[in-house]
C-alpha cells in the first residue's frame, strides 16, 4: 500500500508526463474505434451488395425474351409471391445545347414503393415515381447538370419528358439516373425480372429460362465478403499501439531516471523490488485505463460526428453508423496491455540499480551496444531472407513470407539503431558543438534512443514501400499509356468504344476519336482516344466523366495516365507517417531535453548564446528523425522490391525517389524546424 | 604563493571588474517573499582573489549567480566591468560568459558527451574560434592544469580532482578574467582541494579575477580578501590570512 500511495503521488506530481502517456494510449485507441466504426458502418455488406444487384428480390433473371410476358411468369407463381419487371439500359437525356447519358430504370411505381421488390436498387427521394409516358424521375446530380428542376421539361431518349421526381441509386449515389414510366424502357435496354419466392418453388420455370440463354441470380449466391476490411483495422491499430508502446516505453524510461534517488531511497528503507515494479506497473496500468476510456470515448464521438459525410465521401448510402464492440474491448485490452509491456523493462531496470548507485544519482554505465549489433544484424539477415525467399517461392505462403520478413526487418533495424548511435557517437568530434553534443547524447542515452528511432522506421518505412509501389505503378502507367496532349481524352472499360463516339458528339465540338492499342507483357491494352479541336478545360473534363459513367466498367482519363488513386492513397499515408513520426520525434526530444535540462544549463553558463541552445535542441530532434528515415528507406524498398517481384513481369520496381527526399530530407528539416520553433517558446536551459 | 597586488593591479583598482551597488535577491512575493541576499555593495578590482564564506542559507551561491548574470537583483545593480548585467540582453549576456566570466561548481558541470578538451575548448567554440585553434588553446589550458594527457578522455573516465580541473581549465580558458567559484572543493578530498586552490591562487597571480564561495577556512585563506555572509547581508571583510594561521587551523 505505500508503494501505491506514493506512485499516485508521483503520478500526480508529474501531472504532464502522466498525461503524456494517458494521450499516448488515447490516440490510438481513439483511432481503432474509429477506424473500426468507420470500416463496418462504410463498407459494402453482402447484404449491401445484394441490394444493388436485386433490390430485396430472392431471384433476379437478367434476359428473358421478349414473347415470355411478366403475366405469364406471374400466372406460374404460386399464390402470395411477386414478380416484377425492370428494364435498365443507357438513357439520352437532353436540354437544347447539352446531351447528357444516364443509367435508365423502367419499372413500375409500385416497384419503387418501400414494400417493392426494386426499391432498396433505386429508389424516388423527391416527388413521385413516373407512371406514364413523357414523365421521368432524374438523380440529383442529373438535374444539377441540366440545370433543371421538378415540373420542368427534359428530353429524354428524344421524348420530351416533365420531371416528376428525385430518384437515388442507394449504391452509388454520384451515378447520373433516369428512371422512366414503366414499359417505356431506353433503346436497347435489358430486361430482368424480380421475384420474391424461394427459387426452389419454380425450378422447372428457372431451368426453361437457363435453356434459353436467360442469367439467373439467386440472392443466396450473389455478394461476398472476406473479411479484409477487419484484417486492415487490425493491423493498422496494431501498428498504431507499436509505435505508441515505444515512445511510452521511452518516457518511462526517463521517468525512472528522474525517480532514481526516490527509489533508491524506497530500496534502502527495505521495499521489496518485485512489490516496486509491481506498483510501477499498476501505475502504469491506471494511466492506460484512463488513456483507454478517453481513446474509446473519443473514437466513438469522431465516429459519431464523421457520419453525416460519409454518404459524399463514399458515394453511397452507408446507413446508420455501427460500432463494432468486439473491436471497443480489444482496443480497450491492446492499450493497457501495450502500456504495462513497455513500462515493464525501464521499470525493472530502475529497481534492480544497486541502492548505493541509485542513492547517488549517477548515471549508471551504459552497457556496450555489441548485443544490440548482433542481435540487430541477425534480425534484420533473417527478415531480408524472409523476403528474398518469399519473393523466390512464388507460393501460396509467399506473401505472408514477405509481410512477416519486412516487419523482422524493420525491428532488426530498430535493435541495430544503439550501435549505429553509439558508432557516429564515437566519429562525431568534427561536428558543430551543437551537432556534436546531440549526436554523443543519442549515443549515450541509445537504449532509450533505440526505441524512438524504431518508432521512426516503423512509420516511414511504410510510407516508402507505398511510395516505391506507387512510382512502379506510374512507370507501368506511362510504359502503357503514353500521356495525352492537351486536346486528348483517353476512354477505357467494356464499352469504351460507345463512350467515345458520345464524347465526341456529346461534348459540343466536332471531335474524332480512335482506337489505341499497346502491348505489354503479351496482353494487348485497348484504349480509345477522343481528340477534340480545342484544350480540354476542366469543365469539358467533368463532362467527359459525366458521359463515361453512364456507361458500366468504363472510364475516361484526362492528362497523364491515372494510376488508380494509388498516389493520392500515398499521399495520405505518407503524410500520416510523417506526422507520426514527427509526434514520435517530438515527444522523444521532449523527453530528451527533460533529461539533459543539466547539460543546457551548463552550456548557458559556458556562454552558448539562445540561438545555440535552440540548435542544440533542434539537431537532436533532426538527428534522431535522420537516422530513422535512413533506416526506414531499406526497410521500405526490400519489401517492395519483393512484392513486385512475386507480382510477375508486369510490374517492374521503380525507385520512389521524390518519396525518398521527403523521408530522408524534409522530415529531419522539418523535426529540426518544429524543434527550433518550440524553443523559441520554451527556451532550453533556462533557470 | 599568495602574492602582493601587483602595479597594474593598482592601476585598475579604480574600475573594478565587479561591482555589486545594493544588490538586493527575494524570492517569491507577498506573505511568501524571502530574502535571500542584500542589500550588499561590494567592489572587486582586477587580480583579486576574494573567498565568500558564511553558514548555510547566508546568500553566498545567490551573490556568485548574480555576479555572474545567472540571475538578475530584484534590487540594485551589478555591473561587470562596467556593464549593468540588467542592461543588457540574453545574447550579450551568452559573449560575456564566453569572453569575461568563467564558473566553476561543486559538481564539475562538465558535458558528459564531450571529450575533456572538448569541454575546455567549448566556450572558444562557441564565440566562434575554428575548432582546430580552439583545441590547441584548450590542450595548452589543459597542460596548465597538468592534464594534458588525458584530453581525449570523457568526464565519466576522470576522477573528480581531474574533473574539477577541467573546470578550472574551461573557466580560465580564452580571454576570461573573472573566474567565479562555487564550493569548488566540496567534493574533493584535501590533497586534491589544495592542489585545485593551488590553481585558482596561480590563475590570479597572472592577473585574472576569483571569486571563491567556501565553507572551509583554509582555503578561504588562499585569498586576498575574505567577505563574510550571514542571513544575506556583509557582515565582515578581512585582508589576506597569514599563512602560518592557515597551516595552524
Amino acid at each position: 500500500m505505500p508503494l501505491l500511495r506514493v506512485e499516485r503521488r508521483h503520478v500526480a506530481r508529474n501531472l504532464t508526463r502522466s498525461l503524456l502517456v494517458v494521450l499516448l494510449v488515447a490516440v490510438p485507441t481513439a483511432a481503432m474505434v474509429g477506424g473500426s466504426a468507420f470500416v463496418s458502418t462504410v463498407r459494402r455488406t453482402v447484404e449491401d451488395q445484394r441490394h444493388g444487384a436485386m433490390g430485396r428480390a430472392t431471384l433476379r433473371v437478367d434476359g428473358i425474351s421478349a414473347g415470355d410476358s411478366v403475366e405469364k411468369a406471374r400466372a406460374s407463381l404460386p399464390e402470395g409471391a411477386v414478380a416484377e419487371e425492370v428494364y435498365t439500359g443507357i438513357a439520352v437525356v437532353e436540354r437544347p445545347g447539352q446531351r447528357l447519358r444516364a443509367r435508365s430504370f423502367s419499372l413500375a411505381p409500385s416497384s419503387l414503393a418501400p414494400e417493392g421488390l426494386a426499391s432498396t436498387m433505386v429508389h424516388i427521394t423527391e416527388g413521385r415515381a413516373p407512371k406514364i409516358a413523357g414523365e421521368v424521375a432524374l438523380s440529383s446530380r442529373l438535374l444539377g447538370a441540366l440545370h433543371r428542376e421538378l415540373g420542368e421539361f427534359v428530353d429524354v431518349d428524344g421524348e420530351p419528358s416533365l420531371i416528376t421526381g428525385v430518384a437515388t441509386v442507394p449504391e452509388d449515389l454520384q451515378l447520373p439516373v433516369a428512371v422512366k414510366a414503366p414499359g417505356l424502357p431506353s433503346p436497347g435496354a435489358g430486361r430482368s425480372l424480380l421475384f420474391n419466392i424461394e427459387p426452389e418453388l419454380i425450378q422447372p420455370s428457372i431451368d426453361g429460362w437457363s435453356q434459353e440463354g436467360a442469367a439467373i441470380h439467386r440472392r443466396s449466391e450473389t455478394g461476398a465478403t472476406d473479411g479484409f476490411e477487419a484484417l486492415i483495422v487490425l493491423v493498422c491499430g496494431g501498428f498504431g499501439f507499436f509505435e505508441a508502446s515505444l515512445v511510452i516505453g521511452a518516457a518511462i524510461a526517463v521517468g525512472m531516471r528522474r525517480r532514481q534517488r526516490e527509489l533508491g531511497l524506497l530500496g534502502s528503507n527495505g521495499a521489496p523490488q518485485t512489490a516496486m515494479v509491481r506498483a510501477l506497473l499498476l501505475s502504469t496500468a491506471a494511466l492506460a485505463a484512463v488513456g483507454s476510456l478517453i481513446g474509446l470515448a473519443l473514437g466513438a464521438a469522431v465516429a459519431h460526428g464523421m457520419h453525416p459525410w460519409l454518404n459524399d465521401w463514399t458515394g453511397r448510402d452507408v446507413g446508420a453508423l455501427e460500432i463494432p464492440f468486439s473491436f471497443l474491448a480489444l482496443a480497450f485490452s491492446l492499450g493497457v496491455l501495450s502500456a504495462v509491456l513497455s513500462a515493464w523493462i525501464p521499470a525493472r531496470s530502475a529497481v534492480r540499480l544497486p541502492i548505493r548507485t541509485a542513492l547517488s544519482g549517477q548515471r549508471p554505465i551504459p552497457a556496450g551496444s555489441r548485443g544490440f549489433f548482433r542481435a540487430g544484424l541477425g534480425l534484420a539477415a533473417a527478415g531480408s531472407l524472409c523476403v528474398v525467399g518469399g519473393a523466390l517461392l512464388e507460393s501460396d505462403a509467399s506473401g505472408l513470407f514477405i509481410l512477416g520478413g519486412a516487419i523482422i526487418l524493420v525491428l532488426g533495424l530498430g535493435t541495430l539503431s544503439p550501435w549505429i548511435l553509439e558508432l557516429v557517437a564515437g566519429a562525431a568530434g568534427r561536428l558543430p558543438v551543437p551537432w556534436r553534443l546531440a549526436v554523443r547524447d543519442a549515443g549515450r542515452f541509445r537504449a532509450r534512443n533505440g526505441p524512438v528511432v524504431t518508432a521512426v522506421i516503423a512509420g516511414m518505412s511504410i510510407s516508402v514501400l507505398l511510395g516505391a509501389l506507387s512510382a512502379s505503378v506510374n512507370q507501368l502507367m506511362a510504359a502503357r499509356m503514353p500521356a495525352l496532349t492537351q486536346n486528348e481524352l483517353r476512354v477505357v472499360g467494356t464499352s469504351a468504344e460507345a463512350a467515345a463516339v458520345a464524347m465526341s458528339t456529346d461534348l459540343g465540338l466536332e471531335g474524332t476519336y480512335r482506337i489505341d492499342k499497346k502491348t505489354l507483357g503479351g496482353v494487348e491494352r485497348i484504349s480509345w482516344i477522343v481528340e477534340l479541336p480545342s484544350e480540354v478545360t476542366p469543365e469539358l473534363g467533368e463532362h467527359a466523366v459525366e458521359i463515361a459513367s453512364a456507361f458500366r466498367g468504363t472510364s475516361v482519363t484526362v492528362g497523364p495516365p491515372s494510376d488508380g488513386g494509388i498516389a493520392g492513397f500515398v499521399r495520405v499515408v505518407l503524410g500520416i507517417c510523417i506526422l507520426t513520426g514527427l509526434v514520435v520525434v517530438f515527444v522523444a526530444t521532449t523527453l530528451s531535453s527533460i533529461e539533459s535540462a543539466a547539460d543546457s544549463k551548463i552550456l548557458r553558463t559556458v556562454g552558448a548564446a539562445p540561438g545555440v541552445l535552440r540548435q542544440h535542441a533542434a539537431s537532436r530532434a533532426a538527428y534522431l528523425a535522420l537516422l530513422g528515415c535512413v533506416l526506414a528507406i531499406p526497410a521500405g524498398l526490400v519489401p517492395m522490391a519483393g512484392l513486385l517481384k512475386l507480382s510477375g513481369a508486369s510490374l517492374e520496381f521503380a525507385m520512389p525517389w521524390s518519396t525518398l527526399a521527403i523521408t530522408a530530407i524534409a522530415m529531419p528539416a522539418i523535426a529540426y524546424a518544429g524543434t527550433w520553433a518550440s524553443a523559441l517558446v520554451r527556451p532550453p536551459g533556462q533557470p | 604563493m599568495r602574492g602582493s597586488p601587483r602595479p597594474e593591479d593598482e592601476a585598475l583598482s579604480s574600475s573594478p571588474i565587479l561591482q555589486l551597488n545594493g544588490a538586493t535577491r527575494v524570492h517569491g512575493q507577498g506573505s511568501l517573499a524571502v530574502r535571500a541576499l542584500g542589500p550588499i555593495s561590494i567592489d572587486v578590482q582586477p587580480g583579486e582573489f576574494v573567498a565568500v564564506m558564511g553558514p548555510s542559507g547566508s546568500g553566498k551561491s545567490t551573490m556568485l549567480g548574480l555576479s555572474g548574470a545567472l540571475d538578475q537583483p530584484t534590487e540594485g545593480t551589478v555591473c561587470v566591468q562596467g556593464q549593468d548585467l540588467r542592461t543588457i540582453g540574453a545574447t550579450r549576456l551568452a559573449e560575456l560568459r564566453r569572453q569575461v566570466i568563467g564558473y566553476v561548481f561543486q559538481d564539475f558541470n562538465l558535458l558528459p558527451g564531450l571529450t575533456a578538451v572538448e569541454n575546455v575548448a567549448l566556450p572558444l567554440e562557441l564565440d566562434g574560434v575554428r575548432p582546430r585553434a580552439a583545441r590547441e588553446e584548450a590542450q595548452s589550458a589543459l597542460a596548465a592544469v597538468e592534464l594534458d594527457e588525458l584530453g581525449a578522455r570523457f568526464p565519466d573516465d576522470l576522477s573528480g580532482g581531474e574533473r574539477q580541473r577541467v573546470a578550472i581549465a574551461r573557466a580560465f580558458v580564452g580571454p576570461r578574467q573573472l573566474l567565479l567559484a562555487d564550493e569548488p572543493t566540496g567534493a574533493l578530498d584535501t590533497i586534491t582541494g589544495d592542489l585545485v586552490m593551488r590553481l585558482m591562487r596561480k590563475q590570479c597571480d597572472d592577473g585574472r579575477t576569483t571569486i571563491l564561495v567556501t565553507h572551509d577556512a583554509s582555503h578561504a585563506a588562499w585569498a586576498d580578501r575574505i567577505l563574510f555572509l550571514r542571513d544575506g547581508l556583509l557582515v565582515d571583510e578581512t585582508g589576506a590570512v597569514p599563512s602560518d594561521m592557515v597551516s595552524a587551523s
